[in-house]
């Protein structure tokens, strides 16, 4: 009788140590799981007692690659809980500079950890020696990304100007312009990357599941929006979010699982493709058919087909705003909003490039008092295990090799961030 | 870049300051940026993953700033070449979310790329882990560190 009998070992082109484990018996599935062995990072802790104006500037170094996302939405709970509303010029400038972590982070993620497996290569070096324009190209495509980041909020990896209440800088209209043509040079890079994913080979697989995300009315939600669950098609407020999302602990994974309608759910590109499909800009819905990728899709190695549809998005997006930005004249000289009050409780809620985010937090005489995050990983553990569950019998009678990558494609697909940062040289003398 | 757009030298200081020793190449930084070796870019590069391959194409010469488990006691500062060494990172990875020096070089050179020449100062960990600042031992040697990157950056500009 086929079995499967699949153990990975820190799995690699994932950010952070996590162990594949699954198992059958009599051609039964008996487990199937994604053990989280990284220990916990108690940032929660770090930021009590900090006072309102370094708060985000801490879960900022958080991750070096959604430093943004950690920023904006830290910075969002911080103006909930306080009561600071900030201007127009200062929205949009925000959600600019969010658009740029989304292309970075995606563009990284589909061409340097998803890529290497659909073409069969075992890390993006060999890739690099075999196609080095794939390679160049998604540097190109980083590089313009960070460019977006550091003209308008000093830098990419732990932005300067993003302060609770508005921008320490604004740009120039002369470097908003520039920026724009910067941004227009690499349009063709973005047709090739839709080109490239159309050719990739997709494994087939389909598993039912919820998918939580931020939704509103006007635009293809990253930045603001309440939480909706595709199983109720209904909103819940951001500060309501206990009411629809429970953490527990599981004896296998030191991070914490999470579910709302069912056992478990999905967020991420994939869960906000299907949420919010339409409401994508035209060039990324015809990019969307370009891969093949219709709303809704429960093949979860779609994902990264997801991140690329996005990315198209954002580039759009980016330029428009950019524009509007432009005909708003910007105000260089606008001071940080001030606070309303200093004790409050706020939740922040961002789409970062992994999915939903939430910092809540609680002030008392303006310095943190409780806080908690839940990180879009935490989210998508449980899905993670449900989805190798469904997975296991499909590939009961392949070679084990195959079942093995398969497996590895499926988590790396999720675009999981289990640690964040920690990176230490390990090193022998020659 | 154009072999003409390149600037002369970069002292970048990586890690997290979120995570104790890890954080060291940072605070190393923070103290030089007090007063400045003349003629370098001082850059606080965080937790900044393959961005490092830009910064790489972007001067003639880098010194990174990093702790590196070199199997030496605690609070050693060493400088040295990425040649002189070969990284046995318990992963084979390059990670996005953390710099992984070694890889970023390795990448940059399958590409076909003109990197910076690299010095490397780098401290022995005592303590990697949730903890906003240093261990006791390694901060005594942040003195050390900035008087090790002041004579590379001397050395690196014919001084």
């Amino acid at each position: 009788m086929s079995e499967v009998n699949v153990r990975v070992h820190h799995l690699t082109r994932v950010e952070g140590h996590g162990n594949i484990v699954v198992d059958s018996k009599n051609g039964q599935v008996v487990d199937a799981r994604f053990e989280i062995v990284e220990s916990p990072r108690f940032f929660e802790a770090m930021i009590k007692g900090r006072r309102r104006n370094e708060v985000h500037f801490i879960t900022s170094r958080i991750c070096g690659i959604c430093a943004v996302g950690h920023t904006s939405t830290s910075i969002q709970a911080t103006e909930n809980a306080l009561g600071i509303e900030i201007s127009q010029q200062a929205r949009v400038l925000r959600k600019i500079v969010f658009y740029g972590e989304q292309l970075q982070s995606h563009v990284l993620h589909a061409y340097f950890l998803a890529a290497p497996d659909f073409v069969g290569a075992p890390s993006v070096i060999p890739l690099a020696a075999k196609a080095p324009e794939i390679v160049k190209r998604a540097l190109r495509l980083k590089k313009m990304a960070n460019r977006l980041c550091e003209v308008l909020a000093g830098r990419h990896v732990h932005p300067i100007a993003m302060m609770p209440g508005g921008f320490t800088k604004y740009p120039t209209t002369k470097e908003l312009k520039s920026l724009k043509a910067e941004l227009l040079s690499y349009s063709d890079d973005v047709d090739e990357t839709v080109k490239l994913f159309a050719s990739l080979p997709v494994p087939d697989f389909a598993h039912e599941t919820e998918f939580i995300t931020l939704k509103n009315s006007k635009e293809y939600a990253f930045y603001e929006g309440d939480l909706y669950s595709s199983d109720t098609k209904k909103t819940t407020r951001q500060i309501d979010y206990r009411t629809l999302i429970k953490e527990t602990m599981v004896d296998y994974s030191t991070s914490k699982h999470c579910h709302a309608n069912r056992d478990s759910y999905m967020v991420g590109a994939l869960a906000r493709f299907n949420n919010n499909f339409e409401l994508l800009h035209p060039r990324a819905r015809r990019a969307a058919e370009a891969l093949k990728l219709k709303s809704v899709c429960y093949n979860t190695f779609m994902n990264s087909h997801a991140q690329v549809v996005e990315i198209v998005h954002c580039f759009e997006e980016s330029v428009a705003l950019i524009d509007l930005l432009i005909e708003m004249t910007v105000d260089l000289n606008e001071p940080l909003a001030e606070p309303a009050r200093l004790s409050g409780r706020g939740v922040g809620a961002c789409e970062v490039p992994r999915g939903l985010l939430i910092h809540d937090y609680t002030y008392e005489d303006g310095l943190i008092k409780e806080a908690n995050l839940i990180i879009p990983t935490g989210m998508n553990l449980a899905n993670m295990d449900a989805n190798l569950r469904a997975l296991a019998p499909k590939v009961m009678d392949k070679p084990h090799a195959e079942q093995e990558l398969l497996m590895e494609m499926l988590i790396r697909a999720y675009d999981p961030c289990i640690s964040c940062s920690c990176h230490l040289l390990h090193v022998e003398w020659v | 870049m154009t072999e003409d757009a390149r600037k002369p030298l970069a002292v970048i200081g990586v890690g997290n300051v979120l995570f104790g020793d890890d954080g060291f190449g940072v605070r190393v930084i923070w103290e030089l940026q007090k007063n400045p070796p003349s003629g370098a870019d001082l850059i606080d590069g965080g937790s900044l993953g393959l961005d490092l391959l830009d910064l790489l194409q972007s001067y003639w010469r880098v010194i990174i700033v990093d702790a590196a488990d070199m199997a030496l006691p605690p609070g050693t500062v060493k400088t040295f070449a990425p040649d002189d060494v070969r990284s046995i990172a318990p992963d084979d990875r390059l990670s996005l979310h953390s710099t992984d020096i070694l890889g970023v070089i390795e990448l940059g050179k399958a590409l076909g790329e003109t990197l910076a020449d690299v010095t490397i100062v780098a401290v022995q960990p005592d303590f990697v882990g949730p903890k906003d600042g240093l261990s006791d031992v390694v901060a005594r040697a942040l003195p050390a560190a900035v008087e090790a990157v002041t004579l590379s950056a001397g050395r690196l500009q014919g001084r």
